[in-house]
């Protein structure tokens, strides 16, 4: 049988105490007061964020996992804001329409919000934030939606909306430049809406979703590179009301209706089992990335959890066994 | 003995659960300030150092579909234009 040292050519260290987790990643050693072999491991997990101090869902919420954003809230149309810093939240400056169903992109200083509904006919309307205050921008969208799904990790502010509900459900895609919305002349093969999305404007991901009132909710995955959606890997079951961020390579999906707790994560292929959230929820607000991401509010409860949850990858020593 | 231990606790935020808690025992969270904790020794003592109250199953079940009969009773009252595009919420049964 090969050695250790024949195998990644030198010995395994002696140490009086363990090699810090983050620095010993792919390390193996011996602790000599323990009188184990000890290595670091990667793991993923959901712990508690910040409460916010309004609860809130389906709402928009966009930016980093230490640095982001949620206005208004669904059902109640808020224009209250505010912002996240990696440990509390603050109030923030105040939309000008408060809107549920909208999508949101960007960054804490540089942000976007459009489309949604505040009881009446779907909103075309897209607002920008500057890290103090929203200004309504005079681009519109040409279809108004509720429950669509939008990239996440596009360059602010810059955006894909896709899908949706106007009259029915949607399959149209839309694209922001920053400075005027344009139709984009690829559609996704299946019209949802309460889908969930991520990616960037040129590599967006839409996954779930459902087809109708009363209609089939989906586990279709279609990947969009700036011009038309191809198939991509399916959900492993058909989920409604679900989250996502990241990018089209590296994308988290949670939570779903009603209260799922599943997280999943894509590699631009297939999806797999990641850590659950703590809280099952659905209709939660995502930013952030496939490893360091935030999940925003929810429901149950309605109307809209204060909780949060960040997603983060860390590292852990483990004592090595033979089991 | 049982899987799960039944609690309330108030989510203060940051730092409530941890990374290293979620590797520790299980925790799932619900309304009502509901906590489903895994019975062994280090969610035992999170629950208990989060000032918990610990609960009975039937006590954590009411307290929940206390909470989710008030946001039926709530949706209900809507008009049909609010309620447009949300789902009535439904029952929850706890593990």
């Amino acid at each position: 049988m090969a050695t250790y040292k024949e195998i990644f050519g030198k010995k395994i260290q002696s140490l009086a105490s363990d090699i810090p987790a983050a620095q010993g990643e792919g390390q193996i050693w011996y602790n000599e007061t323990s009188d184990t072999f000890k290595t670091s491991v990667l793991t993923e997990a959901w712990a508690s964020g910040g409460v916010m101090t309004l609860g809130r869902y389906n709402a928009f919420g966009y930016g980093t996992q230490t640095a982001a954003v949620t206005s208004s809230n669904d059902g109640t149309y808020v224009t209250t804001t505010e912002e996240y810093n990696g440990s509390s939240w603050a109030g923030a400056g105040a939309l000008n329409t408060g809107r549920g169903g909208g999508r949101a992109g960007g960054t804490q200083t540089d942000g976007i919000v459009f489309a949604g509904a505040s009881g009446g006919p779907n909103s075309t309307a897209t607002e920008t934030y500057d890290g103090t205050s929203y200004t309504t921008s005079p681009a519109t969208m040409a279809a108004g939606r509720r429950n669509l799904a939008s990239s996440t990790n596009s360059s602010a502010p810059t955006a894909t909306a896709f899908g949706g509900f106007e009259a029915a459900a949607s399959a149209v895609t839309e694209e922001f430049n920053g400075t005027s919305w344009a139709t984009s002349p690829g559609s996704m093969t299946t019209a949802r809406y309460k889908l969930g999305g991520a990616g960037t404007q040129t590599a967006a991901l839409a996954f779930g979703g459902i087809d109708g009132p009363g209609g089939t909710v989906q586990s279709v995955t279609e990947a969009y590179d700036g011009t038309s959606w191809a198939g991509g890997g399916a959900l492993p079951g058909a989920e409604d009301q679900i989250t996502g961020t990241g990018v089209s390579t590296a994308a988290l999906a949670f939570g779903g209706n009603p209260g799922v707790t599943t997280t999943l994560g894509y590699d631009g292929t297939a999806w797999s089992s990641k850590p659950a959230l703590a809280t099952g929820r659905g209709y939660m607000m995502g930013c952030g990335t496939g490893t360091a991401a935030l999940g925003i509010g929810g429901i149950p409860p309605a109307p809209g959890t204060t909780a949060t949850e960040e997603f983060t990858v860390a590292a852990a020593v483990k004592t090595v066994t033979t089991s | 003995m049982a899987l799960f231990i039944y609690g309330t606790a108030t989510n203060y935020g940051k730092n409530f659960f941890t990374h290293q808690d979620r590797r520790n025992f299980f925790l799932r969270g619900y309304p009502a300030e509901v906590w489903v904790v895994g019975n062994n020794e280090k969610g035992a003592l999170w629950l208990a150092e989060k000032n918990g109250v610990e609960k009975t199953k039937a006590e954590a079940q009411a307290l929940v579909t206390a909470e989710v009969e008030a946001a039926q009773a709530a949706w209900d009252a809507q008009s049909e234009e609010e309620r447009l595009g949300r789902d009535r919420p439904g029952p929850i049964t706890l593990p």
